[in-house]
């Protein structure tokens, strides 16, 4: 079994300025579906997107749904972001595997 | 020369903007706030957020410090990830006693030991925050190697006294614990910090504690709005008598050590080692300030 | 110093009830009294901005103009968002001015239905109404289908009826339930009964109306201008629901309603879908069933129960319905029925 279960809906973030806000749940064999909303869309959705997806793949997780509600925020906060979402949304609430997450880099 | 310490900014550390701009307002140490600034349910993802950010951004010289939460409510999370991440300081709250530091000491060795970093990099500070911290400072400020300062928490300590903070009445409720941290931290060598001023509109009364907390011998004053920076470092600004001394000084170092004269002496006057250290400290605030540029008194 | 969010006891401390009021007055907005979270934003002690919660329905809303247009907005609706999850609902709705709704679709929220210039209902959710109309999708029938919306609480015989009508004039039929939990009947135990009820009936879809129809109880109308009819605007909102979105997906041409000619609330309510339907969907107003000279409803067998008289309530309920109102779990329901009066 993988490392990372995506288990229940969670969120991680705000929708304060420089911010994202990450919502997760379920998405049983299909794959990951991210609904983003964001007001530099244009210049970055690209860019957030392939960061959520390899924050995604770093953490072995092949479905998921999101919905990502950006305000500017700069790569490693989406990261830190995804990560916790993930986290919350596996139940994990202490003892963090550090050495994992340092590997995480996108 | 030890670094500068005038003023340490507190960030909460659930806001990536403000993680984003912290060194742009140049104060001289950083402090993500995992604790007091942080709702229980936000723990884990500023957790998260400041370990990315510790990581990611370039601190450049100034020193990066995190209040960590105590240890039985997600304080070894918080010491794994950023002595992981690389943070120069580990700010342990509440330390009431020398065991405290020692307890976190233990957690921050496991850390460096499990991410590669090398034991005793991480360095580490205690905030003295209730009467049993002030009558125990000595003994806390002398608890680990690693220790480069202590810092008064009024809050938490005004309540314990079963009082409040009068900082219109010059502050003398906490005048007696200003007075053990300054000196448990003379004694032991390391820094001394002054709490925060609580009202980020009133800069008349800040300086004004800052001049007093100055006078008493503190390195500087945490500070909690950007806007406050720029009055604790102007009062800890030498002004130009200071400066013309303080050059004296260091010129007649230099010309003794050119001349490989063990003895300096100025004007007829001896000078000994408080004096040289005094006149470094002068020149490097002054430096730090931008109101000394000149080549004298630069490091190594 | 900096923008602090507190939870208003608004319920429990009249000093800060008072607050409160006086902001949303300011705002022009009234104060509800459904609700059950309420968070209010302080800059400097002062309170300068709240809103609330019923379930997962952000309500009450203002801000008070100073602060309009900068972060209080959003650090107010990011905490509404995380309580509405850390709930358990992945789903979180709000009901606002059409003015409002561009600064709302900013925060992520996606309109599903306006009523003209009144209202707009908007939703955020991982999954949330497209998820839903697939899954209604998946189970469309070619032919005719019809479509009826009831609550259940509980299913009577009066309810069976016209689901065996409109079976029987139909192709299929998509029975949708209430999932509100405002009843005296859970909204998984209406759900079952009615499920069981329409067992013998093989071209019927028992559906779950998700959050996607709303009670008059907990429809917001504090935005609304006092001189609107507030059940109107909520029964036309549900009716464009139905008709833009629920019976495309499911391919329904048809809603079956029950009579009341006693009960102006529902007459109402069937006028707006006339109105709304107007061609698209043909609106069946059947005449409710009679027992003993009186017309079955839900209500009268909810009497019954709790006056202790189970046994007469048979006479208005199926066999399914009554086996449950005799089981452990339903003489406990019945029990506490009458504890609550």
């Amino acid at each position: 079994m993988p490392l990372y279960q995506i288990q229940k809906p969670a969120i991680a973030g705000t929708l304060e300025s420089s911010d994202i806000q990450i919502m997760i749940d379920r998405n049983d064999g299909e794959g990951i579906d991210i609904n983003l909303t964001s007001s530099v869309e244009h210049q970055y959705g690209r860019q957030i997107r392939e960061t959520i997806l390899k924050t995604l793949s770093n953490m072995g997780i092949s479905n998921a749904k999101l919905t990502a509600v950006d305000k500017g925020a700069l790569d490693c906060t989406i990261i830190a972001r995804t990560i916790a979402a993930v986290h919350r949304s596996c139940g994990i609430t202490e003892h963090y595997d550090w050495e994992a997450i340092d590997s995480w880099n996108v | 020369m030890e670094r500068l310490r005038r003023t340490m900014m507190f960030l909460p550390a659930s806001n990536p903007g403000m993680l984003k701009d912290a060194i742009i307002y140049g104060a001289d140490s950083i402090m993500f706030d995992l604790e007091d600034a942080i709702s229980l349910a936000e723990k884990d993802t500023s957790r998260f957020l400041v370990f990315q950010a510790v990581k990611t951004f370039d601190f450049s010289s100034t020193e990066t410090v995190v209040r960590i939460n105590s240890l039985d409510a997600g304080g070894v999370d918080d010491v794994h990830a950023m002595v992981r991440a690389g943070i120069d300081v580990i700010r342990l709250p509440k330390t009431t006693c020398a065991q405290d530091v020692l307890d976190t000491e233990e957690v921050i060795l496991e850390a460096e030991k499990a991410c590669g970093r090398e034991p005793g990099s991480t360095r580490m500070m205690a905030a003295i925050e209730d009467p049993r911290g002030v009558l125990d400072a000595v003994a806390i400020a002398h608890s680990s190697k690693r220790l480069i300062g202590i810092a008064l928490g009024s809050e938490d300590y005004v309540t314990a006294m079963k009082t409040k903070r009068y900082a219109d009445r010059n502050s003398e409720e906490i005048f007696f614990a200003r007075s053990m941290i300054v000196h448990a931290a003379r004694a032991a060598g390391i820094a001394a910090l002054d709490t925060v001023f609580a009202d980020v509109n009133d800069m008349e009364t800040l300086r004004k504690e800052t001049e007093f907390i100055r006078q008493l011998g503190f390195d500087g004053k945490s500070v909690i709005h950007p806007r406050q920076i720029a009055v604790v470092n102007s009062v800890y600004t030498p002004n130009q008598k200071e400066i013309d001394k303080a050059l004296d000084v260091i010129r007649a170092i230099e010309e003794a050590n050119a001349k490989g004269s063990g003895v300096i002496a100025l004007n007829g006057k001896m000078i000994d080692k408080p004096i040289v250290e005094r006149a470094e400290r002068v020149i490097a605030l002054a430096r730090a300030a931008g109101v000394y540029t000149g080549p004298e008194g630069q490091e190594g | 110093m900096e923008y602090e969010i507190r939870r208003l006891w608004i319920d429990r401390d009249p000093r800060q009830k008072q607050l409160w009021q006086n902001l949303l007055q300011s705002g022009g907005i009234r104060p509800e009294a459904a609700i059950s979270y309420c968070a209010g934003l302080f800059f400097e002690d002062r309170l300068v901005a709240t809103g609330s919660l019923y379930q997962n329905i952000i309500k009450c809303v203002a801000v008070s103009p100073a602060h309009q247009g900068g972060k209080a907005v959003s650090i107010l609706l990011s905490h509404l968002l995380s309580t509405v999850m850390e709930n358990g609902s992945s789903s979180c709705y709000v009901y606002t001015k059409p003015q409002a709704a561009r600064s709302f679709e900013e925060l992520g929220f996606s309109e599903l239905a306006r009523v003209d210039d009144q209202l707009v209902f908007m939703e955020r959710a991982i999954y949330g109404f497209p998820q839903y109309l697939k899954d209604l999708e998946r189970q469309r029938v070619p032919g005719r289908a019809a479509g009826i919306v009831m609550n259940a609480n509980p299913f009577t015989l009066g309810h069976r009826y016209l689901a065996e009508r409109a079976a029987r004039e139909n192709e299929t039929l998509h029975l949708f339930v209430l999932s509100e939990e405002l009843s005296a009947f859970p909204a998984a135990t209406r759900l079952e009964l009615v499920r069981r009820g329409v067992q013998h009936l093989p071209n019927v879809r028992v559906h779950p109306t998700g959050d996607y129809m709303v009670s008059a109880k907990t429809f917001p109308s504090y935005f609304l201008k006092e001189d609107v009819q507030v059940a109107k605007v909520q029964a036309t909102l549900d009716a464009i629901l139905f008709r833009d979105h629920i019976a495309p997906a499911a391919g329904i041409t048809r809603r079956y309603v029950g009579e009341e000619p006693l009960s102006p609330v529902t007459q109402l309510y069937n006028e707006s879908m006339k109105e709304v339907f107007h061609g698209a969907i043909d609106l069946v107003i059947l005449p409710r069933v009679e027992q003993g000279g009186n017309v079955i409803s839900a209500s009268r067998v909810r009497d019954l129960l709790r006056r202790g008289k189970t046994e007469e309530a048979k006479e208005l309920v199926p066999e399914s319905t009554y086996a449950y109102l005799i089981s452990p779990e339903g003489k406990a329901l019945i029990q506490k029925l009458q504890q609550e009066g």
